[in-house]
């Protein structure tokens, strides 16, 4: 379980301090799926990079599994928004850059790598350099390189951000998939109401800043999801009732 | 109005025959100045003449000994500003505190002109090899040592954070991230200096040798033997040419990955 215990960031800014984040707490239990919905320049890339311990806090806590951590490490992996793939480096071993690190052994490394491969549908693209992918596929075999990792918590920067629309929607689909799938706990933030309501089990809402969490939603649509769930009433209400209060 | 284009592509064809174009032209513009008469001889012999030298030269063996030890000398003097500029420049890279320490000192020696070095070197080494290894050393290595620190202190941050989350240590962040992704444009800083390795041989070697492509130029110059000069300086230019080709095709052999090749 990780837990974010009043959490607050003051960025210094030129002398003059900016909070950036006010006394924040939540939580996100096993296995869970939460999205953070807030408008851009909120700080929620702040928010992750701090629980990935890339940036320090001014005060709080981040605790996972009932230890404090302040510093990055395996059990936190990170999927950003920008593509950062290892250009030097071939899909497969960008998958297996977090097991070379930990000195996994070999056999067990090509296991892991050949079963991310194929969850990730890449299994054809295993030498290629990620200057020939697309913006899609090069996000699936980011993720597929964290998974691979076997992190306790996937954290997501609005993964999806750059891609276009279509293939966008097919990666909520590939994601929720996988998820169901390969029982993560995710934390995934975006300013995309409709992306987060797909996704997650519960959304947490945040004011502009100085962030704090405005409101929770409980999203208990049927797993698993698919692509036409988007269109039904209930989707679109609460759609409509969490951009009403997003722009409120 | 065609619109200029930064990306633009010509097939390879195209360029190899505006390559040749270029030093056809070069040879030909040289050619009319020289058979026409309008340049003394002395002054420039003609394409012919020098054709001419370049061949009696190789049969004599004289021009292979020539090259093979100023190539035998740089290699040396790059080697070494090579086996010292990389890891520096990649400390200076990621070290503030080192960047502190060194730059002043090595932006100092940069601004000298190696050439000022050339009487104390010889007072302190002699007129051996180490004086020319240790010119085109001081020649190169300040150089090619920021121009290292320059590729690596603009790396892309994002990759460090990336490898910082699947578990990387700071060791693994240098060996498996500021290094691989360093690496082209090291190269490309070595490929450079590489031009600045030839003229700095040659220097040291009209100067103070006894052998060598600068020796034969100015052995050549005092006998009034002028199209030994230009063979000598024609090679040089080939040589140099040649060194950076395999710079250039090395690269594309190297760095596959690389967006553009």
């Amino acid at each position: 379980m990780l837990q974010v215990k009043n959490l607050s960031k003051i960025y210094d800014n030129n002398g003059k301090p900016t909070e950036v984040i006010k006394d924040l707490s939540f939580e996100v239990s096993d296995k869970q799926f939460i999205a953070i919905v807030g408008s851009s320049g909120c700080g929620k890339t702040t928010i992750l990079k701090i629980i990935a311990g890339l940036l320090e806090s001014t005060k709080g806590e981040i605790i996972l599994d009932n230890n404090i951590v302040s510093e990055p490490g395996q059990d936190r992996g990170m999927v950003f928004q920008n593509f950062t793939l290892f250009p030097w480096l071939t899909v497969k071993n960008n998958i297996g850059f977090g097991l070379d690190v930990r000195n996994v052994d070999q056999n067990e490394k090509d296991k892991i790598i050949e079963h991310y491969l194929q969850v990730t549908d890449l299994t054809d693209f295993a030498d290629f350099y990620p200057k020939s992918l697309s913006g899609g596929m090069q996000q699936r075999v980011a993720i597929a390189r964290t998974l691979a990792n076997n992190p306790k918590i996937l954290l997501m920067d609005e993964p999806f951000g750059s891609l276009d629309s279509q293939t966008r929607s097919a990666m909520q689909e590939f994601l929720t998939k996988l998820w169901e799938s390969e029982q993560k706990t995710i934390l995934f933030v975006t300013h995309d109401v409709e992306e987060a309501i797909f996704l997650a089990d519960k959304v947490i809402l945040l004011t502009t800043r100085p962030t704090k969490i405005k409101k929770e939603y409980n999203v208990n649509f049927q797993r698993p999801r698919v692509h036409n769930l988007k269109f039904s009433e209930e989707f679109f209400k609460l759609e409509r009732e969490i951009t009403k209060d997003l722009e409120s | 109005m065609k619109k200029f284009s930064l990306n633009e592509k010509i097939s390879r064809g195209q360029y190899l025959l505006l390559a040749f174009l270029g030093i056809f032209l070069l040879i030909f513009f040289w050619a009319i100045v020289s058979f026409s008469g309008y340049i003394k001889p002395l002054f420039l012999p003609t394409p012919l003449a020098v054709f001419d030298s370049i061949i009696k030269l190789f049969r004599d063996l004289h021009l292979l000994q020539d090259i093979g030890i100023s190539i035998y000398r740089i290699f040396l003097g790059f080697i070494l500003s090579v086996a010292i500029s990389i890891p520096l420049g990649i400390y200076l890279g990621i070290s503030k505190k080192g960047q502190a320490f060194c730059e002043p000192v090595i932006s100092f020696f940069r601004y000298i002109p190696p050439s000022a070095f050339v009487p104390l070197f010889i007072l302190w080494f002699g007129i051996g090899e180490l004086q020319k290894v240790l010119l085109i050393f001081v020649g190169v290595s300040p150089y090619l040592t920021l121009l290292i620190f320059d590729v690596v202190a603009n790396i892309k941050k994002e990759y460090a954070e990336a490898a910082y989350t699947l578990g990387a240590k700071q060791r693994d962040i240098i060996f498996r991230i500021v290094v691989p992704q360093s690496l082209p444009g090291i190269w490309d800083a070595m490929r450079l200096m590489m031009g600045a390795a030839w003229t700095l041989v040659v220097l040291a070697e009209i100067i103070a040798a006894t052998s060598g492509l600068g020796y034969l130029i100015i052995t050549s110059q005092r006998f009034l033997q002028t199209p030994n000069v230009i063979a000598a300086i024609f090679i040089i230019g080939l040589l140099g040419l040649f060194t950076d080709l395999m710079f250039k095709f090395s690269y594309k052999k190297l760095f596959p990955w690389q967006e553009k090749l």
